[in-house]
């Protein structure tokens, strides 16, 4: 097939189709791909296996090895063969699910694909299984997927046998659920809703594979012995009304009204929408799985792992399309004006912000801190809501490593040094001095004990 | 250099020390460093302190071009933020097969070890400090005078002090102190009759007199920032000196993996730094003086003592901060010597060695942000506060003796990836917490008498191992006969602070480099 040139301008997967050869298709083709880690490589390999081809790649260092293999298969010895530089396997993660609506549940595919699974790595020896479980995993759970999970679950039994249950993930690609949860903060500015105030506990997707990471890697014990149970989530839960109109508010730009609805209609509603053509689709089994989601404390699995998750809104206003690296760019520009200007007492120059720019960049996160316009205008406003040093929330924390760097900044400025320059005082002046600081402390002190948790979550 | 006579793992200050009087005996000596180059020092022409905070480029020296200064390191000193590569600090761990649980396990995989970053806090262990060990103080006495002599002490010999920091050394003249310190201490010696705290000058192994080819110290006031004259002992400055004699040899770059008995009597295993191949060694005698934490694991290795837990003891430490009102409102002097001015004692019970010691540092010398953040004021108010009580500040750390420590390691097999590795769980003793509550209160009593007020809320004690003093795992007299020699592994010598009875509440280094240059000694007299 020939393609005229003015369609190629465009970049929808479509058109990369129409170009890509007849050949390609159908699965038949089997590619040795050098130098797959490179820039070109790594796009080559990814694009050519969503096209179905068998991929070989030869590489310096040891990396991805397909296996065929689906749930409902017996699992191939070749799954669990030894990798003449990495050595035998270490643990597997099993992410796979395959959705399921109808049928009889006790015979679920996936309870069976993951026996057989287990079955091969106890038999291989392989001294960890973690197993991707959800936060619904319940015996009563409203959806089907709660269901299966718990009953998997119960699969089980071995030391180093683990169930990560996972809270609501965002970021990254639009798929899933969170692409799902995207399409419905963009549907706006009304958009109603099953249980509202049902509690989730979201993680950030990156958060989520460092921890599936530290869970299959991580020496010592990563569970609580009792039970081989680690929970992935935000141990603080918030309104999923709340955290579905950040979303909007951080990666669409809108403000969404939520409309609480009874469970019954909603369904009738999406029965009716998902036939029809042109408008997103919602699944049910979702939608029901929203509905269905307990709270669960996570705070112990975190520390046993070491894990620590980015605050929501940091993670959100990360996620943001468009030109990113220029936003998150501007985004710290931003901040830095606004730590700067308040730790200095009056507006930093272009180069101490460029500094710190680079210092958030090479030393924090990188991600710009979610900063509430008001300060932007007035950053000296940031005495009523600073975080307490011993403040424990994870967007405190962030707040306050920030407000470190830029603070230490500032102290190896001529300005900061000028603090060093005291040429003394009468005592009695030096004491007057001291009230004033002190009085001005106490009437922030009630703001900064009740704004700034609301501020910086 | 054909067949060494001795292989000691480790170029820090035990490694060193046990070096010198080997290569001065003739003996062929391998030293193995783990680096490779040496990390580097503050240009000599760096501006004092005061200067860098007025220059809009002090920046540069402050935080460090790359701005490394202000890279996250939690709970980590705030001399070790200008370390220029923070893989220094983390391959510690990794190189060395430690995994902590609880504990920070603190240490620089390169030339001269932590002593790049010392505070030169230096005491002499005395019979109070030795209870238990089969090594007295008048057999450190000679290497004490020794080591005083070679790396250059500065101090007073007759104050309140001085018996705890060791008598009969050689000694510099005393760095000077700031006025506030001075004032503290001509109070003290008025009231010092109604007090149970000892106060004194500090001692360390800082030059106020030039001394092989390092300059005395400048008073520049910037030492946390590195000193840019080698005033300051570093072992790494020893290096190029004990390599002008024929009979030693450096081999950096090899990190020690594994150690065994084989061979010619020991074989060490270990991994080339630069290309990741793996290096084998043999050796008749081996000194491990690599640190605590890893030359215990090389040991247990050697001795094939898996699954078995055992004491390591660390020195539990606080910080606290003390305000003196009657100097509010003077004006700054101009810094001076950047690190501990005083140090001070304070019994704890009635068993000898059974005492608190302290430092004092005046606060000018750190970065103000470093204090203010663990203040509950806003930075602003912080800020502005810190600068009206920088006269009256001084910023005391407080150490208590190992046995209020309670962690244990124990040695984990590894299997064909993963090396050996010494899993650390940290703790401290249930004594700990009422002890230093006590402790507190006493403290405050005694400094408010001088007129020194403990600022309330500041007094914060540090995470198990984070004030980088560890020791006592392969005690001489139990694992270890009295020249240091490991029980069961003839050839095998422990010279650093691991084999060392029991952790005083002072500061070990200075000991353990004598204690060192003692077992090098009996070393070099033994036929070989």
């Amino acid at each position: 097939m020939t393609v005229p040139p003015e369609c190629l301008r465009g970049s929808e997967p479509s058109l990369a189709d129409r170009a890509m050869p007849d050949s390609l298709h159908g699965g038949s083709m089997h590619l040795v791909i050098t130098g797959a880690d490179g820039y070109i490589g790594q796009r080559l390999t990814a694009q050519a296996a969503a096209h179905g081809v068998a991929v070989t790649v030869l590489a310096r260092r040891p990396g991805v090895r397909r296996v065929v293999w689906s749930l409902g298969l017996p699992v191939p010895d070749a799954a669990f063969a030894r990798d003449p530089v990495a050595g035998p396997v270490d643990a597997v993660i099993h992410l796979a699910h395959h959705w399921t609506t109808e049928g009889d549940e006790a015979a679920d595919p996936n309870i069976g694909g993951t026996a057989a699974l287990l079955a091969a790595a106890r038999r291989h020896g392989v001294p960890r299984f973690v197993f991707a479980s959800s936060l619904s995993a319940q015996p009563a759970a409203l959806n089907r997927y709660g269901r299966v999970k718990w009953r998997i679950e119960q699969l089980l039994s071995g030391t180093g046998e683990i169930a990560a249950r996972i809270g609501l993930v965002y970021g990254g690609p639009r798929r899933g659920m969170w692409g799902t949860l995207c399409r419905i903060a963009s549907l706006g500015p009304v958009v109603p809703m099953v249980t509202p105030w049902r509690q989730v506990q979201p993680i950030h997707l990156d958060d989520l594979c460092r921890g599936l990471l530290l869970l299959a890697g991580a020496p010592g014990p990563v569970t609580d012995p009792a039970h081989g149970v680690a929970v992935l989530a935000d141990p603080e839960p918030l309104s999923f009304s709340r955290f579905l109109s950040l979303v909007a508010r951080q990666v669409a730009d809108r403000h969404l009204v939520v409309l609480p609805v009874p469970l019954a209609p909603i369904l009738v509603i999406l029965h009716l929408v998902n036939r029809l053509p042109f408008l997103p689709r919602v699944e049910r089994e979702r939608v029901l799985g929203l509905a269905g989601l307990p709270v669960v404390a996570s705070g112990d699995s975190l520390r046993r792992l070491g894990l620590t998750l980015r605050p929501l809104e940091a993670g959100l206003a990360a996620e943001r399309p468009g030109r990113h690296h220029d936003r998150r760019r501007r985004a710290l520009i931003r901040e830095g004006l606004v730590l700067l200007g308040y730790v200095r007492g009056r507006s930093p120059e272009p180069a101490l912000v460029r500094r710190y720019v680079r210092a958030v960049e090479v030393h924090g996160t990188g991600i710009p801190l979610p900063m509430p316009g008001l300060l932007a205008g007035w950053p000296r406003l940031m005495r009523l809501v600073e975080p307490l040093p011993a403040s424990r929330t994870p967007g405190q924390r962030l707040l306050s490593e920030r407000l470190h760097i830029a603070a230490l900044l500032v102290d190896a400025t001529p300005d900061g040094g000028r603090r060093y320059d005291y040429r003394g005082e009468s005592p009695v002046s030096a004491v007057l001095r001291l009230f004033v600081i002190v009085a001005l402390e106490v009437v922030a002190m009630p703001f900064r004990l009740t704004l700034a948790r609301r501020i910086w979550r | 250099m054909t067949e060494p006579d001795v292989v000691i793992i480790g170029s820090g200050p035990a490694g060193v020390s046990a070096a010198w009087p080997l290569v001065a005996a003739g003996r062929r000596v391998l030293m193995l460093d783990a680096g490779v180059g040496t990390i580097p020092n503050p240009a000599p022409e760096r501006p004092s302190l005061r200067n860098l905070r007025q220059d809009p480029a002090g920046w540069r020296h402050l935080l460090g071009d790359d701005l490394r200064g202000l890279r996250k390191m939690t709970d980590v000193s705030p001399k070790l933020r200008m370390i220029p590569d923070a893989a220094f600090l983390s391959r510690f761990q990794d190189g060395n097969g430690l995994e902590p649980h609880g504990f920070s396990a603190i240490g620089i995989l390169g030339r001269g070890g932590l002593s790049n970053f010392w505070g030169a806090v230096s005491c002499a262990y005395g019979p109070e400090d030795l209870v238990g060990s089969p090594v007295g103080a008048a057999d450190l006495a000679p290497a004490l005078r020794r080591v005083a002599a070679r790396i250059g002490l500065s101090g007073c010999a007759d104050d309140d002090l001085a018996p705890s920091h060791g008598t009969d050394l050689p000694l510099q003249p005393p760095l000077p102190l700031s006025p506030l310190a001075e004032a503290l201490l001509a109070r003290y010696q008025r009231h010092r009759n109604h007090l149970s705290l000892r106060l004194g000058r500090n001692r360390s192994a800082v030059l106020t007199q030039p001394l092989n080819g390092r300059a005395a110290c400048d008073r520049s006031g910037a030492c946390m920032w590195g000193c840019a004259r080698g005033a300051i002992y570093s072992a790494a400055s020893e290096v190029p000196e004990l390599q002008r004699h024929a009979n030693f040899a450096l081999r950096d770059g090899f990190v020690v993996k594994a150690l065994s008995v084989g061979g010619r009597g020991f074989v060490i295993g270990g991994t080339d730094a630069r290309t990741g191949l793996p290096l084998h060694l043999e050796a008749a005698t081996v000194v491990l003086a690599a640190g605590v934490l890893p030359t215990t694991r090389l040991a247990l290795q050697c001795l094939e003592r898996f699954d078995e837990a055992m004491p390591l003891q660390n020195c539990p430490a606080f910080a606290m901060a003390l305000a003196v009102p009657s100097w509010l409102g003077r004006p700054l002097p101009d810094p001076a010597f950047g690190m501990a001015q005083l140090a001070f004692r304070m019994p704890l019970g009635p068993e000898p060695g059974d005492f608190a010691f302290g430092l004092l540092f005046g606060a000018d010398a750190m970065a103000a942000p470093d204090l203010t953040a663990h203040m509950p004021l806003t930075r602003p108010g912080a800020a502005g506060l810190l600068r009206s009580l920088l006269p009256t500040l001084l910023i005391g750390l407080v150490y208590l003796p190992g046995s209020y420590s309670r962690n244990q390691v124990c040695l984990k097999r590894g299997n064909e990836r993963m090396a050996d590795r010494l899993v650390i769980d940290g703790g401290h003793s249930p004594a700990f917490d009422p002890v230093q509550r006590t402790l507190v209160r006493r403290l405050s009593r005694d400094f408010r008498r001088l007129g020194a007020y403990l600022l309330p809320g500041s007094a914060k004690p540090y995470p198990p191992g984070a004030e980088i003093h560890y020791g006592a795992t392969l005690p001489m007299g139990a694992r270890t006969t009295s020249s240091g020699e490991v029980t069961g592994r003839p050839g095998l010598f422990i010279a650093d602070a691991s084999a060392l009875s029991r952790l005083s509440s002072k500061h070990n280094t200075f000991t353990v480099m004598a204690n060192a240059d003692r077992i090098g000694t009996l070393l070099a007299q033994r036929p070989t």
